[in-house]
């Protein structure tokens, strides 16, 4: 008993020890700026964003029913969605946040031209993506936005 | 008996204790995403689909909302109403709170959808998959660790004919071998 205490008991340190820091591994800080923009302005120059902390906006078109890992936004035109991944800050996205309107905060991302292959060839992989979904394009661009934080308006 | 042995004896045994519940939990959990990943069910939510006929009809320009509130008042679902859009302009899609409508805007035809989440299979996977990650990724970690543990102390404790040294082996030899064939024949040719 008092072995297994122990053992349980360095079980519970090695995890905790291992646990981010809220102050210095934070990704946003008080002189973080994180500047709105609007989603028809980021598909139109997406490098541009690169890197970027950003907040956008739009209305949750779909919520990825394998995992809940990502999912796609648009402002009004159904054509122009974006995708929205999670983050170590958010476990996943709840499928009830389909039809809302959220605001998103997070950094947005490029992926480089392998990056982006390797993720299309998983998704085809995935059977139950039929490619005709309205999010289809947003799905296999090559860049998406790594939410932090988000808030239903 | 030696003390190497009563040692790994120990550890086969407490780890056993310790982890009996995560090895519950990803089993099942892994039994859940095999299947999911065949493509069988998804084991996070119970999705029912009911096909219905409406008498929402015609371009998107002209489709006006008391036509969308109205065919939701046939099926009982207009207080759950969100929000609609249309992905062309033959296609609505209707937002509910507890799952979505399609319809075909040249035939009328609606397809419901309810979305609920699968108790207990929702929380397992929500584990197995490292979701809540940080501090749950490297609890696992240690998880897997112990496994690996397991596996190991479990070769010695038996001793003689019917240990590792004995029969053992060739269990053991089989147990690799089955893995190793489907990647083999999957993967490198």
């Amino acid at each position: 008993m008092k072995t297994t205490s122990i053992l349980l008991f360095i079980c519970l340190l090695v995890t905790s020890c291992n646990q981010p820091s809220n102050k210095s591994d934070k990704k946003t800080s008080s002189s973080d700026v994180i500047t709105k923009v609007e989603l028809a302005d980021i598909l139109k120059k997406p490098d541009k964003f690169n890197g970027k902390q950003i907040k956008v906006q739009g209305l949750v078109t779909h919520v990825c029913k394998h995992g809940g890992q990502k999912l796609f936004i648009m402002s009004e035109d159904p054509d122009k969605q974006i995708r929205i991944n999670t983050s170590d800050d958010i476990p996943e996205f709840d499928i009830e946040l389909e039809g809302s309107t959220v605001e998103f905060s997070g950094y947005f991302k490029k992926l480089t031209d392998v990056e982006t292959e390797a993720m299309n060839q998983d998704t085809d992989e995935m059977h139950y993506h039929t490619g005709d979904e309205s999010h289809a394009e947003a799905e296999k661009a090559s860049y998406h936005l790594e939410a932090h934080d988000f808030k239903k308006i | 008996m030696t003390r190497w042995r009563r040692i790994n004896r120990w550890l086969h045994r407490e780890l056993g204790y310790i982890f009996f519940g995560m090895t519950i939990i990803y089993g099942i959990s892994g039994i859940a995403l095999n299947h999911h990943v065949a493509g069988h069910w998804n084991p996070s939510l119970v999705m029912k689909t009911d096909t219905l006929q409406s008498d929402i009809v015609g371009a998107s320009e002209h489709v006006k909302q008391t036509q969308v509130k109205q065919f939701l008042e046939t099926i009982a679902e207009q207080k759950n109403l969100k929000h609609y859009y249309f992905p062309d302009s033959l296609s609505l899609y209707v937002y509910l709170d507890n799952g979505h409508i399609t319809v075909d805007l040249e035939s009328g035809e609606a397809t419901l959808t309810k979305v609920r989440k699968r108790p207990f299979f929702r929380e397992i996977n929500f584990l197995h998959y490292n979701k809540p990650k940080k501090v749950w990724m490297y609890f696992s970690d240690i998880y897997a660790l112990s496994m690996i543990l397991l596996a190991i102390s479990g070769l010695f404790l038996v001793r003689g004919r019917k240990g590792v040294a004995g029969r053992g082996v060739w269990v053991v030899m089989i147990g690799i071998l089955i893995p190793l064939v489907f990647i083999a024949w999957h993967l490198w040719f």
